[in-house]
């Protein structure tokens, strides 16, 4: 993971090195002499070459520095870090709203296959994948906060704050989750233990809660990993939307300014709670899956009994004896 | 013997066929496929059949939501909503496939080295592939075209480029599998080389999940284009790209709604059809579900 890290800092690092942009220009604006810009540049140090740059940038990572803003001149991790939490949150509660529902109704969907009610949401699921969200959000705001008053349009300070835009959101999640549930579901009916679950009388409920759901739940834990990513990517563009204070506003205005530091900062910080997510789900499915939990236990005992077998024969046979 | 060649011969050249008969089954993918070729062609007739220019400005028109004259209104600088959202099928579809198309060769060639060579060519070049797929790939797009700035060729390098690990990670899986198999140790065995090997046996023998991704992607593409124009990357006003429509109908769209609802909507139905045609094909192309 921390590879991985590093070289997230170094794609970012090489794109916005390419960039055509100077920041020092947008800092000072138009009016400035060369030498103003020439030292404003060798105070950021743009002019250092561009390894000089990305090891100090890494070094002072590493002591948890990632840069001063250009625009507010605060530390970027401060600022990022104030508004990661608005981040987390909203990005969570949309997974959540994504998983019940889509969990509830591609179970149902595949239970009930080919019924009417598979077939609406099927449909809708479709759809659900096909809309923009930015687009969803817009509506949603023009129906339920303009047109009914239900909810406010923008901001993000309380309980009724966050219902359009997880709701917005996690719609769009949904759908992706039930189409997952559902084809994972259907792997799973049509497997022999399911029938013999069936077959020696256990209640249809238990067979579809405790049988085949935990089989199918592997694809389905992926799915909604993979959405928490998009999430929080998706945050940059549904923060617009609602006009949330979180990361995703911090860049898009950062990239406004070409405030370079602010972007370097968010996407890293971004990618690394993906990272984070994937990994919990990678150990999460030794919990859903004893094979792959035996798979690492098992190697662990092999070895043990290995060596202690190859060490010290004479002690076993004692311990034995 | 003889009765087996006659039967096979026949067999081998309509697989096209076999696979377009089975999605013709399909009456959403069709219909998918029909509203796609209708856009396309409103695309490229958009000048002979737009009633007006995509930046025809008429001030004694502006924000009119309906009327014989502009059937889906007028924005505030009285340009007409239809003209502008058929010229802004051709951006948008354009950015659709090309970007698809970038992402699909480079990530393709990426997963088929990765996947025929193994080794520490497919070490490296998976690490890269894992290090690009850490970022989210809007947030990945937008980053790029941060660093390129806006316009129609830098968004779809963005779009392409970020979609790139999607096709390699595809392409090499199933290059894995494939390349057990006994067809490909005979072809080693009567000495093809690995090119020839690469693209007469295993590219067509994995082409049906890269081309199911890529029908989904062509969809993938559009909205985040779409996107990236909404947060004022992308394409420029006054280009007619969709989501610069939505960007720019933002504004207003409290009082005037129907300036954001169609751009919308066109996306929408784009990328729903690029999507039936996805699920069409996908089972097409299952041989599971062969006859």
């Amino acid at each position: 993971m921390i590879p991985v890290m590093l070289g997230v800092v170094l794609v970012i690092f090489v794109m916005l090195s390419l960039s055509p942009g100077d920041p020092a220009v947008q800092m000072l604006g138009p009016d400035a002499t060369p030498e103003q810009l020439e030292e404003l540049r060798d105070d950021l140090g743009l002019n250092d070459p561009f390894l000089v740059r990305y090891v100090k940038y890494v070094w002072n990572l590493l002591h948890g520095d990632l840069g001063t803003s250009y625009t507010t001149k605060q530390p970027v991790a401060k600022e990022i870090f104030e508004r990661f939490p608005t981040t987390l949150l909203f990005t969570t509660l949309a997974c959540i709203v994504g998983a019940i529902v889509g969990i509830l109704f591609g179970i149902v969907s595949a239970v009930k296959q080919y019924t009417w009610f598979d077939n609406v949401s099927r449909v809708i699921a479709l759809i659900g994948i096909s809309v923009p969200s930015f687009w969803l959000g817009l509506m949603f705001i023009i129906w339920f906060s303009v047109g009914l008053g239900w909810f406010p349009s923008s901001g993000f300070y309380g309980p009724k704050y966050w219902v359009l835009p997880s709701l917005t959101v996690g719609l769009v999640q949904a759908s992706n989750v039930m189409r997952q549930t559902r084809s994972a579901m259907l792997d799973v009916v049509r497997q022999d233990y399911i029938r013999t679950a069936r077959a020696k009388g256990q209640s249809e409920m238990k067979v579809i809660f405790s049988h085949e759901l935990p089989n199918a739940l592997i694809p389905i834990v992926t799915v909604l990993g993979m959405q928490f990513g998009r999430g929080m990517g998706g945050s940059i563009i549904s923060e617009q939307v609602f006009a949330i204070p979180g990361i995703g506003m911090l860049m898009t205005n950062a990239i406004g300014n070409l405030n370079y530091p602010v972007v370097q900062g968010g996407v890293l910080v971004i990618a690394l709670s993906f990272s984070i997510v994937n990994l919990l789900i990678d150990i999460l499915y030794a919990f859903i899956d004893p094979r792959i939990k035996s798979l690492y236990s098992g190697k662990k005992r092999v070895r043990k009994t290995k060596n202690e077998f190859v060490r010290e024969p004479g002690k076993e046979s004692a311990a034995n004896g | 013997m003889a009765n087996n060649t006659v039967k096979a011969a026949p067999k081998k050249n309509s697989q096209a066929k076999e696979v377009w008969r089975r999605f013709k089954k399909n009456k959403l993918a069709v219909a998918g496929l029909v509203i796609i070729f209708i856009l396309i062609i409103a695309a490229i007739l958009a000048p002979v059949i737009a009633p007006y220019g995509y930046d025809d400005q008429d001030y004694s028109a502006t924000l009119i939501r309906f009327s014989k004259e502009h059937l889906l209104g007028t924005d505030n600088l009285g340009r007409d909503i239809l003209s502008r959202l058929l010229y802004g099928s051709r951006v948008s579809l354009t950015i659709g496939f090309i970007s698809v198309g970038i992402g699909l060769v480079i990530g393709g060639l990426v997963g088929a080295i990765s996947g025929y060579y193994g080794g520490v060519l497919d070490d490296i070049l998976m690490r890269i592939v894992d290090i690009i797929m850490a970022i989210p790939s809007i947030i990945l797009a937008i980053s790029i075209c941060a660093a390129l700035g806006p316009g129609l060729i830098n968004t779809m390098i963005a779009v392409g480029i970020s979609s790139i690990p999607n096709y390699a990670r595809i392409l090499r899986s199933s290059i894995l599998s494939i390349k057990q198999q006994e067809f490909v140790e005979a072809a080693t065995a009567i000495g093809a080389s690995d090119a020839r090997i690469i693209a007469k046996h295993i590219i067509p023998n994995s082409l049906s999940g890269l081309i199911v991704q890529a029908s989904m992607g062509v969809g993938r593409a559009i909205i985040s284009a779409a996107s990236m124009s909404f947060v004022g990357l992308g394409i420029q006003p006054p280009n007619p790209e969709w989501g610069a429509m939505l960007s720019f109908g933002r504004t207003y769209f409290r009082d005037y709604g129907y300036m954001v609802l169609y751009p919308g909507l066109f996306i929408f139905i784009a990328v729903l059809s690029m999507n039936l045609i996805g699920d069409g094909l996908r089972d097409a192309l299952d041989p599971r579900l062969k006859r």
